[in-house]
């Protein structure tokens, strides 16, 4: 992300400095008067800082309009003397921070910075994917309360499958349902505080299903602690010698919705993508995104994923392997 | 913890009806060390006590002393097992239980005690440990890395906001399993397991923060590096004390804070030899060991991507 500011202030460097030794932050001082020409000055998309210190009680008004007026930054104010008498204003006129003298006491944080860009909602620049795949959504919402069947709705789909298969066939039959229901127990508990269904169930695991919003997949989330748990999960629950390896697979797409059980006439596209992926593409004990998916990757996980090639036409992601 | 009239009166006619006052004075005494009934209740030794006199002196003594469960339980104990090789039926017992259920607690068969429902409250000893008595337990420390440094080096808000983030991990890893927080001083402490399978309880617990701080880390931390602890496990005969200074004189308590403090690195937790050989071999096989000595081997365990 890249952050200009505008400021004669000698202390503006000290207040920053934090800030340029971050990684995810490209710093620029600019002198105050080359505000006028941010537009040719700063890239789109960046957040600006005005330290409104630097300017005349003449300039300041001016200065304020032009920054109301920006439509392809986000931009905050410095005000190390606490000049300005109505902060509310600044925030109705589309301001996203101000620093006042007590703040600017101290460096600023990149948590700081990170809650300005949340609080406007930024997408990353670059992100096309998302953008362009955003029209095809046909959103299910965060519930089922809008969901009817027989209708088409993107959806977030989780795969899920046992690996080890064998040695659990050989524990025999009844622990071999005993381990089965435990699992899908379990998965029913982890998923339903985002209003997950266990949509397939077959032998050794199956689809989940979770309605989708449009904004963002924490679905992603769960599949991750369900990744991480699996040890944890094997030891607490199945009450035998063997720990569960399981793939799972997360991809976000549209199918037409029929309550469980009646989905052995539903043809889709997006449901044969899953089952392959899982299936066929995802190795044992792995935890796999499509394209999809990944652009709704939780931040602050991506760099956890790498990409794993391509499979039926589109890119899939993987989580990094656990040494 | 208040017994309600009512069931010290059920009680009373359970043991009234159950013994004569010679075998329910060998009951007390159980507890209560030289339990005397003629001194108790003045009645001079010449004299015949009242049965139900004698039953209800021992049963508001057991009030006072904090051992009414405790004698239930010893009361259960008899009912199912006998007395010196006599078959006793305590009268009333199913009623007197159901009682103590109502009042939040659970029978505990394996441990043979009476412990508190967790979902109704949650106090250090589980309502059931007692004062200098000898208990297997295990042990998790854990400990914040660096915590001198973060303090000095971010504003008190956000540290005290960072350090209770923790806290609530730990809180629901431990609480789950029946844990309880002994010790908590903001950049670490010890959390004490009792029943079940309390070594795996600890383990997993332990596990849990780690695979929670890995999250955590990558999206919610409010520092501008990770927040990294170092966790421990171990598990020994501790004296149970309300003292936390008497307490941190244990034996297995100093050296679960040795392994935490030299053995275990950061955003890892290291599980004593002791404890890790009560595990399956398929758990024991999942984690990494580390040489001590020439006869010692911990476990260890953390999550680390490839690069």
């Amino acid at each position: 992300m890249n952050l200009y500011i505008f400021s004669n202030s000698k202390n503006i460097e000290k207040f920053f400095e934090k800030i340029k030794k971050s990684k995810d932050y490209t710093l620029n001082i600019l002198p105050a008067k080359d505000i006028k020409s941010v537009e040719k000055k700063a890239k789109p998309a960046s957040l600006i800082y005005a330290d409104i210190s630097s300017y005349t009680e003449t300039e300041r008004p001016k200065i304020l309009r032009q920054l109301y007026k920006l439509n392809d930054f986000t931009f905050g104010i410095i005000d190390p003397k606490n000049t300005i008498k109505d902060t509310a204003e600044l925030f109705h006129n589309g301001a996203s921070d101000y620093i006042g003298r007590d703040l600017f006491k101290d460096p600023l944080m990149t948590k700081r910075l990170k809650s300005v860009l949340d609080f406007k909602k930024i997408e990353v620049a670059d992100d096309k994917y998302k953008k362009k795949i955003a029209t095809e959504f046909i959103i299910s919402g965060t519930d089922w309360s809008s969901v009817k069947a027989g209708k088409e709705y993107t959806f977030t789909f989780m795969f899920i499958e046992l690996d080890n298969r064998k040695e659990i066939k050989e524990l025999g039959t009844d622990h071999f349902k005993k381990i089965m229901a435990t699992f899908e127990s379990y998965i029913k508990h982890i998923i339903a505080p985002l209003n997950g269904k266990v949509w397939m169930w077959m032998d050794f695991g199956g689809l989940v299903l979770f309605p989708f919003d449009g904004i963002k997949c924490d679905a992603i989330l769960t599949a991750l602690r369900l990744f991480l748990n699996s040890k944890i999960l094997s030891a607490e629950h199945l009450h035998v010698d063997l720990l569960l390896s399981y793939r799972i697979a997360v991809h976000i797409g549209n199918t037409a919705y029929k309550s469980r059980g009646q989905t052995g006439t539903l043809i889709s596209d997006t449901i044969n993508s899953i089952f392959h992926l899982g299936q066929k593409f995802a190795e044992p004990g792995t935890f796999h995104l499509t394209d999809e998916a990944f652009a709704f990757t939780p931040e602050g996980l991506e760099d956890c994923f790498i990409p794993a090639g391509e499979y039926e036409g589109r890119n899939i992601m993987k989580f990094k392997t656990i040494l | 913890m208040k017994i309600k009239s009512n069931l010290i009166n059920l009680a009373t006619r359970a043991l009234a009806e159950s013994a004569n006052v010679q075998t329910m004075t060998h009951f007390a005494n159980e507890l209560i060390y030289d339990y005397d009934i003629y001194k108790r209740t003045g009645f001079r030794e010449s004299m015949a006590i009242p049965n139900r006199d004698a039953a209800s002196q021992i049963v508001n003594d057991m009030v006072s002393a904090g051992l009414f469960n405790h004698f239930i339980t010893l009361l259960i104990r008899i009912h199912t097992e006998g007395y010196q090789g006599h078959k006793t039926q305590i009268a009333h017992l199913k009623e007197i239980i159901k009682e103590i259920q109502d009042m939040g607690f659970i029978y505990d068969q394996h441990n043979k005690m009476f412990v508190e429902d967790p979902d109704v409250r949650r106090t250090r000893n589980w309502g059931g440990l007692l004062q200098g008595h000898e208990y297997f337990l295990s042990f998790l420390r854990l400990d914040i890395v660096g915590n001198s440094k973060l303090v000095r080096k971010y504003p008190e808000n956000i540290i005290k906001a960072t350090y209770d983030d923790l806290r609530i991990m730990v809180q629901d890893a431990i609480e789950k399993r029946n844990g309880r927080i002994w010790n908590w001083e903001g950049d670490g402490g010890m959390v004490a397991f009792y029943f079940a399978n309390k070594n795996l309880s600890a383990t997993l617990s332990g596990m849990e923060v780690i695979n929670e701080l890995f999250i955590y880390n990558k999206m919610k931390c409010r520092l501008d590096e990770p927040l990294q602890v170092r966790i421990a496990v171990h598990s020994g005969i501790c004296d149970y004390t309300e003292d936390m200074e008497e307490l941190m004189k244990n034996d297995v308590i100093k050296q679960t804070i040795e392994i935490e403090a030299k053995h275990t690195q950061p955003n890892s937790l290291t599980i004593s030899s002791s404890v890790c050989s009560s595990f399956e071999s398929a758990l024991y096989n999942c984690f990494t060991l580390i040489p001590v000595d020439a006869r010692t081997k911990y476990c260890t365990y953390q999550i680390k991507l490839e690069q």
